[in-house]
């Protein structure tokens, strides 16, 4: 059989996530995780745009596995970035194991921003057979 | 003290409309956050953490979804396609008030789950952690 394919795009304004992390500050320990704040912070600049970019990734991924965000924490999807800069998604908790119970074994994501929006496209695909295991730290990694 | 929902309709009608940069007397309890009221999940986040600030009343989305899901697995709520089955169908109507599934056009899939909730749902929730807390 062929392998399912998911996918998920979100938009979000990066004035929207920067009023909300300027306002609330404590919201971005229960968005984002340690690394992905820290990436962010590293690019002072475009800080901003770069966690909006983050946000609308793990938005995109709960839009690819059927899910509304409330089924999962924001930090279940972490946005990770390669050695060659290159984005790629780990899963953890809820969201991992919604990605288990669809077999995913694969997933790709991609982030751009401009105009003051951010925007991020997930791509999953999916076995018809079972998933992959999960890390020994219980993240789900799936290789960009 | 125990906080009634009439207490807390101010605080959730002033967070919301804070969040959303509309008008106070537009967050009706029986408006739905997101379709009605237009809320994306960032205002959501938004909006429980202003509820947060000002009642010391804690709610996370999570917390929402802990509430329409009931601690049913998954694979029990929905089928493999994520659309919302009987059980959790029957699990809905016991948690909202509002919702009666012979009134949906559609299948109910999970991703639409959220939509179903109302400010006064959100009232109930933090009536109900405000009883708890006073309880501990």
């Amino acid at each position: 059989m062929p392998p399912e394919i998911l996918v998920g795009t979100d938009l979000v304004a990066v004035e929207r996530v920067h009023r909300l992390l300027s306002e609330q500050p404590e919201v971005a320990g229960r968005v984002f995780t340690d690394r992905e704040l820290s990436y962010c912070a590293a690019r002072r600049s475009r800080r901003s745009e770069h966690l909006a970019g983050r946000f609308a990734a793990k938005e995109a991924v709960f839009k690819a596995l059927g899910g509304a965000p409330a089924m999962a924490d924001w930090t279940d999807v972490e946005v990770v970035n390669q050695a060659s800069g290159r984005p790629s998604l780990r899963l953890h908790g809820r969201a991992a194991s919604v990605a288990r119970r669809r077999h995913m074994r694969h997933a790709e994501v991609t982030l751009s921003h401009a105009a003051g929006l951010a925007i991020a496209h997930v791509l999953l695909v999916c076995d018809p057979g079972p998933g992959p295991d999960t890390t020994e730290n219980g993240g789900t990694h799936v290789p960009g | 003290m125990t906080l009634a929902t009439t207490d807390l309709l101010p605080v959730v009608q002033d967070a919301v409309a804070e969040a959303l940069g509309i008008d106070a007397e537009e967050v009706q309890p029986d408006a739905t956050l997101l379709g009605d009221l237009g809320a994306e999940s960032i205002d959501l986040l938004d909006i429980l953490f202003r509820i947060e600030r000002v009642s010391k009343i804690k709610i996370t989305v999570n917390d929402i979804g802990d509430l329409l899901q009931g601690g049913i697995p998954d694979e029990e709520f929905g089928d493999e396609n994520e659309v919302v089955n009987d059980t959790g169908l029957t699990h809905l109507e016991k948690v909202l008030p509002q919702f009666d599934r012979s009134q949906l056009t559609e299948p109910l899939t999970a991703d639409g789950v959220l939509g179903l909730f109302t400010v006064q749902n959100l009232l109930d929730l933090l009536a109900d952690r405000a009883a708890a807390a006073d309880a501990a």
